[in-house]
């Protein structure tokens, strides 16, 4: 800045003066001594704003929103339907369970049964009374009259219920000593304990052969119960 | 002087820190030499002010510098109105009472600094204004011309009568030391 007081002193032809030259010189040091500290609003302006500093929210595109949702949805009914075929009897992989949810939901689900080609599906099936393997085997040691005279109930009276059906069949096998159909099921306990005043255990026992054809109209009655 | 942008390749607000560096001493010291109450609250405004029109300036370092001491200028005016509007009304303080006599230790230290500024204090006031900006801000002729819109003829005239003043107290100084 030295050049610019030579350049004054100049343009006032008082470049010879050494004594104002100096003062100059130590006015300009004064005034140039300090620097000021900057203000808040100042420094923020001063400051470099880093590329990763604004950092804002980015949300998924709606394509991806839409694979996100459809695999949670998937994801869902897989472990829906294995729950299923976990709870279920008849059901022992995971896309019977599929195929029994679907069956679930499907409104001709309670009309016809789903035609099942596995086998693991009709193994539990043989308890029931239309896919019985052979005719005049037992059952736990109980005579196929025995089933069919549960079944007669079982077909009156709950034959849309496979669960109900599967408890009454049990039942009747344990009813055969005695009186054991009453306490068996607590889905039957309403119906079945009121039939089992007039077919107690005994009377099972001595209406084997005469109630074998009650059982196949039990079954006629009852219809095909679904099977899940 | 202000570094190019560019030649050193840098952004907006490198080049405007740079400026800042550079020109906000002066711009204090322009400030104080002319009386301003709170010189560094000034300063501040002027660069905040300078900041707002700063994409605009494509010119170079010297038109930042006119600019600067043009807002600088500007908020002096204001302060100059406002005082005149509202008189200063300062508490009694008896360090600041010039009927006191100044000690050996404060006589010692103004003769080590303070003096050039307080001899400018005595300049008149278009006077110590063209001084100031040719001195601490640094500008040209023409460009002391622009920010207190007068003529170049005018401005030479002021620092002349100035520069003669600042002699005759120095030399008055001189003698009385």
């Amino acid at each position: 800045m030295s050049e610019l007081i030579d350049v004054l002193l100049d343009e006032t032809e008082l470049h010879d003066d050494l004594a104002l030259r100096e003062l100059l010189g130590e006015l300009e040091r004064e005034a140039t001594a300090v620097t000021p500290i900057p203000s808040a609003a100042l420094s923020e302006l001063m400051t470099p704003r880093r590329a990763g500093s604004r950092r804002t929210t980015r949300r998924p595109s709606l394509a991806s929103r839409g694979v996100i949702i459809t695999g949670v949805v998937v994801i869902g009914v897989l472990g829906f339907a294995a729950g299923a075929a976990a709870a279920s009897l008849e059901a022992r992989s995971i896309g019977a369970g599929v195929s029994a949810v679907a069956h679930l939901f499907g409104p001709e689900s309670a009309a016809e049964p789903p035609a099942s080609t596995d086998r693991s599906m009709q193994a539990p099936a043989i308890g029931s009374s239309h896919q019985r393997p052979e005719a005049g085997t037992t059952f736990d040691g109980v005579s196929e009259a025995d089933h069919a005279s549960s079944h007669q109930r079982d077909g009156s009276q709950n034959a849309g219920d496979p669960n109900t059906r599967l408890g009454a069949t049990g039942s009747a096998s344990t009813g055969s000593g005695s009186s054991g159909s009453t306490g068996s099921s607590s889905s039957e306990s309403g119906s079945s304990g009121q039939s089992d005043d007039s077919n107690s255990g005994d009377s099972h026992g001595g209406e084997s052969s005469g109630e074998s054809g009650h059982g196949g109209s039990g079954n006629d009655n009852g219809g095909p119960a679904p099977t899940r | 002087m202000l570094p190019d942008a560019s030649a050193h390749g840098g952004t907006s607000t490198e080049r405007f820190t740079a400026a800042y560096r550079e020109l906000s001493p002066r711009v204090l010291g322009y400030l104080r030499s002319q009386g301003v109450d709170d010189p560094e609250a000034a300063t501040n405004d002027v660069f905040l002010a300078l900041h707002r029109r700063w994409e605009s300036i494509e010119d170079g370092d010297d038109s930042v510098r006119a600019l600067t001491f043009s807002i600088a200028h500007a908020r002096l005016v204001d302060f100059r109105r406002a005082q005149a509007r509202r008189p200063k009304q300062v508490p009694f303080e008896a360090d600041e009472d010039p009927r006191r006599a100044a000690s050996a230790e404060d006589a010692v230290i103004d003769l080590r600094g303070g003096a050039a500024t307080e001899l400018l204090a005595r300049l008149g006031g278009d006077q110590r204004q063209v001084i100031s900006l040719r001195v601490i801000a640094g500008l040209s002729l023409e460009e002391t011309a622009q920010v207190m819109d007068r003529s170049v003829g005018a401005i030479k005239q002021l620092q002349r009568r100035g520069l003669e003043s600042l002699r005759s107290l120095l030399v008055r100084e001189a003698i009385d030391v």
